[in-house]
């Protein structure tokens, strides 16, 4: 699988031309912030099939400014009214979050993946996620805008089960990638269920109060630090924003904290 | 993070190294065997380590016999710098081995050395018997993780407090074995030390297996990529079998009673007969035992004398076929023919995976979480895919037999290897060497059930096949022959080597054959309809159905043809296309068909599936011969 092959299908690229011409199409559609020539590159390397490439559910152009979902997802009505925000970010008085940027629809498409590399432990797939998070990086951002990155960090007691932090391994690759240093001060002192056992938003929100600490000090005390969180997915946004919470209770000076997914 | 020591044993045998997660129990093991001296070594959070580090201090130990019977200071000290090199050198070759740009030298496996070991206040551990016991029944001939285990061992709601105490009890007196769920062991060499890697389940090597820095240990530490579906196989994971002893069956030989009212052929009872003996015979000559009887022959319905015969012996069975629908299709089945009997599927998603039974059904890599268990195993289509150039998994699945149990392979293409280690050659008077017809490791049947000759397939080669078909021309040995079969009413499968090649068939198909344009169909493995489309050709709604290797075998469909339209390609190897021919004629209502092979340059893999085929028809011919002259 590592030995090129498609992640998802994995049939080797057989069809050289037609990759070719999806990977400049794309290239074409996400170069608004990098240069045609680097985000070609960024898309030729990830390790997918033609197929699998052209089917690749990234989001559009139009989203919400806070929270990144696509307006396509949302009815027509708030498209109309003109709004910049989505009606879950509306309705938040008070975000710790400056915004938060996804860069997959979580659909059946990537659901698997994920599945194997979280759950099923296939760490050869980290590769996979970190081209894509970089991909993702220089789509929305640029590498020079934050100073360091933090990946959201598990609970010490499912880390042993799991034996690994798949955000930490992402991380990694993506901090080698463009140049910007990790920091793991971030932990996360509450242990809470799986999402999937939580119902409702409010119990999600609930749980996750005060589910993370900052151990470390600010990088630079006197200015406010620029930071990007990783995660994996983006689903009420709660986890992300506890996390910049736990940061902010530290810092004297409020610091300038943007968060990335895989999938929002 | 639990913590392993090793420690060597000095008294009545050789002096010997042992791993303990529990010293205690140990101690009081030994102490009441035999009363022999044990010397505290070190100890390590890493159990590939640790088992590595046995290994390396047994062969130590053997080299130096001199140490016999007492140890003084100065041979532990020898041992334990032994030990300590070893840690060592296996530190920094896995370091080299994982290789990152700018890793810092660090230790990868902790090693602390120990003189003894400080009372951890435990009292002796008090599990009652009968506790003890019920664990020994749940995991009587299974070969699983601890994970794996701690799981079975909730569902059937037992709770150990103490789990690790009475399993090195279960190890100790030899009624358990445990491993690393992925072995590690330093490959020495004058030019380069090397890291020998190997997945105890399911017998990766080394290019299976990932290096990684593990969380649950702390250490170096390796995961199998290869097993990865079935939870995952790691250094750090310890991996538990456990042989079943007892015969578990209270009604032994009531489930042997068969309901079936269907009848063998001469040539079937002869080949099911022979089985039979293979599985009953008490002084046995081999273990293994190979039905090699071609495609419509019946193959299940061979096995149920051998199935009797181990069931009667109050014996458990189990028949492994590698896909789950085989698995779901046959257990209804069996179930039906042995009424008695407890039959249970085994598949990835089955509720009845863990239950106590006589015949269980189970796909292939659900065998490898069995240990020592079957008396019987069987083995379906031992050439098709997890097996397929994969030999380690055959070592993997041979571990849920008994000891002195009996395999028996069962396919209509063995591969190369089983034919040599099983399969005896005759030769004739004239020098021509061929099967012969049976052994004492195998039997051959060659004809169908319904006694005619197999479809001899014809083969055709197209130069620039593949531009023809691009450009929508007319291939004309394969359109007279799609035309011919449609028109008589019959249903043809089109079999391409490739997924994209697919719908490229099939937009040709209707080009040229626009008057069945409705009845195409085509199917790939990972299409989302896959069962509708097979129904529907099945059915008879569907004419013409384009496919991969997937419907290469199981799907039986009277009145078809068969075509392959790009036979060099290398996905189809003699195997496939034997088998694919072997869809052809298989309900006695209609023996015969056509089988078509395409090519566009001459290959050998056609050729060499053609030339099985007619060889089996000889024999085939040969035997009725023979039965006519006596």
């Amino acid at each position: 699988m590592s030995q090129g092959g498609c992640v998802r299908c994995g049939i080797r690229y057989a069809a050289k031309n037609r990759r070719e011409a999806v990977v400049r199409s794309w290239a074409v559609r996400l170069s608004s912030r990098t240069s045609y020539a680097h985000m070609y590159r960024l898309v030729e390397r990830l390790p997918l099939c033609a197929g699998c490439l052209e089917e690749m559910p990234v989001i559009g152009e139009k989203i919400c400014e806070q929270c990144g979902r696509s307006w396509e997802h949302q009815g027509q009505q708030l498209l109309e009214c003109g709004a910049l925000r989505c009606r879950d970010c509306r309705s938040i008085e008070e975000n710790a979050l400056r915004g938060n940027r996804g860069l997959l629809h979580y659909d059946d498409w990537g659901k698997d993946l994920l599945g194997l590399y979280k759950y099923r432990g296939d760490e050869r797939l980290a590769d996979f996620f970190g081209k894509l998070l970089t991909l993702a990086m220089y789509r929305y951002f640029r590498s020079g805008q934050f100073d360091y990155l933090v990946a959201v960090p598990l609970h010490p007691k499912r880390l042993s089960e799991r034996g690994f932090n798949q955000m930490e391994i992402v991380a990694e690759r993506i901090g080698r990638d463009i140049g910007v240093p990790i920091r793991k001060d971030l932990i996360r002192t509450k242990e809470t269920a799986k999402l999937s056992q939580q119902t409702g938003r409010e119990a999600r929100i609930l749980s996750m109060q005060d589910a993370f600490a900052w151990k470390g000090e600010a990088a630079k005390p006197k200015k406010p630090s620029r930071i990007l969180l990783l995660d994996d997915i983006y689903t009420t946004g709660s986890t992300l924003r506890a996390c910049a919470q736990a940061i902010h209770q530290v810092e004297t000076v409020k610091s300038y904290i943007w968060s990335l997914t895989i999938y929002r | 993070m639990r913590e392993y020591l090793l420690y060597v044993k000095v008294g009545r045998e050789p002096v010997q190294a042992y791993v303990t997660p529990c010293f205690r129990v140990d101690q009081d093991y030994w102490q009441e065997q035999e009363g022999s001296q044990l010397y505290v070594i070190g100890r390590t959070p890493s159990l590939a380590m640790a088992f590595s580090l046995r290994e390396r201090l047994n062969q130590y130990l053997q080299e130096r016999q001199a140490i016999q019977g007492t140890v003084n200071e100065q041979a532990l000290a020898g041992i334990r710098r032994i030990a300590l090199t070893t840690v060592r050198e296996a530190s920094a070759v896995y370091g080299t081995t994982l290789s990152h740009e700018n890793t810092e030298e660090k230790e990868w496996f902790a090693w602390s050395e120990a003189k003894s070991v400080k009372e951890e206040n435990s009292t002796p551990i008090v599990t009652s018997g009968d506790k003890e016991q019920s664990v020994k029944d749940v995991l009587a001939g299974r070969a699983l993780l601890w994970e794996e285990m701690e799981r079975l061992l909730q569902t059937h709601g037992i709770a150990v407090p103490e789990l690790p105490q009475l399993l090195q009890r279960m190890v100790l007196s030899g009624d358990a074995q445990w491993l690393p769920g992925v072995r590690l062991h330093v490959r020495k060499s004058w030019l380069r030390h090397s890291l020998q890697l190997a997945c105890a389940r399911c017998g990766s090597g080394k290019e299976k297996i990932e290096l990684t820095t593990c969380h649950s240990c702390g250490q170096g530490c390796a995961y199998c990529t290869e097993c990865l579906g079935m939870g995952r196989s790691k250094c750090c994971t310890p991996f538990l079998c456990v042989p079943a002893h007892t015969v578990p069956s209270s009604h032994a030989g009531q489930a042997g009673r068969l309901v079936w009212s269907g009848r063998y052929s001469r040539d079937q009872e002869v080949a099911a007969d022979r089985a039979r003996q293979f599985v009953s015979s008490h002084w046995r000559r081999n273990a293994e035992f190979l039905i090699w009887a071609v495609c419509g022959a019946g193959k299940t319905e061979l096995l149920f004398p051998s199935v009797v015969a181990a069931l009667e012996q109050g014996e458990r069975v189990l028949i492994a076929t590698p896909r789950k629908d085989v698995v779901l299709e046959l257990a209804p089945r069996i179930q039906r023919v042995f009424p008695e009997a407890r039959v249970i599927a085994v598949h990835g998603s089955s509720k009845e995976k863990w239950e106590e039974c006589d015949i269980a059904i189970a796909t292939t890599h659900q065998v490898m979480r069995f240990y020592q268990r079957f008396f019987l195993v069987v083995l379906d289509e031992v050439d098709a895919f997890p097996y397929h150039q994969n030999p380690v998994l055959y070592r993997a699945v041979a571990r849920a037999v008994k000891t002195g149990g009996r395999l028996l392979y069962l396919s209509a293409t063995p591969p190369r290897y089983l034919q040599k280690r099983l399969v005896t050659k005759q030769k004739s008077l004239l020098g021509r060497s061929s099967y012969a017809l049976y052994s004492s490791s195998h039997v051959l049947l060659p004809g169908r059930y319904h006694g005619h000759a197999l479809p001899v397939p014809q083969i055709c080669t197209v130069s620039g096949l593949d531009k023809l078909l691009a450009a929508g021309r007319v291939i004309t040995p394969l359109h007279d022959m799609l035309k011919a079969s449609l028109d008589a009413g019959r249903q043809v499968f089109v079999f391409v080597p490739r997924v994209e090649e697919v719908p490229r068939m099939l937009g040709y198909l209707q080009a040229v054959l626009p008057e069945y344009r409705d009845g195409v169909a085509g199917v790939h493995a990972s299409d989302p309809a896959r069962e509708e489309k097979v129904m529907a050709f099945r059915e008879k709604a569907v004419k013409l159905m384009v496919t991969t290797t997937i419907l290469e075998r199981g799907v039986t469909i009277p009145g078809s043809d068969v075509a392959v339209v790009g036979a060099q390609a290398p996905v189809f190897d003699e195997a496939s296309l034997v088998q694919i021919a072997g869809r052809v004629g298989r309900s006695p209502d209609d023996p015969q068909g056509t089988v078509l092979f395409v090519q566009s340059y001459r290959a050998s893999a056609p050729q060499a599936a053609v030339r099985q085929i007619t060889q089996m028809n000889q024999l085939a011919k040969q035997l009725r011969d023979r039965r006519k002259m006596a």
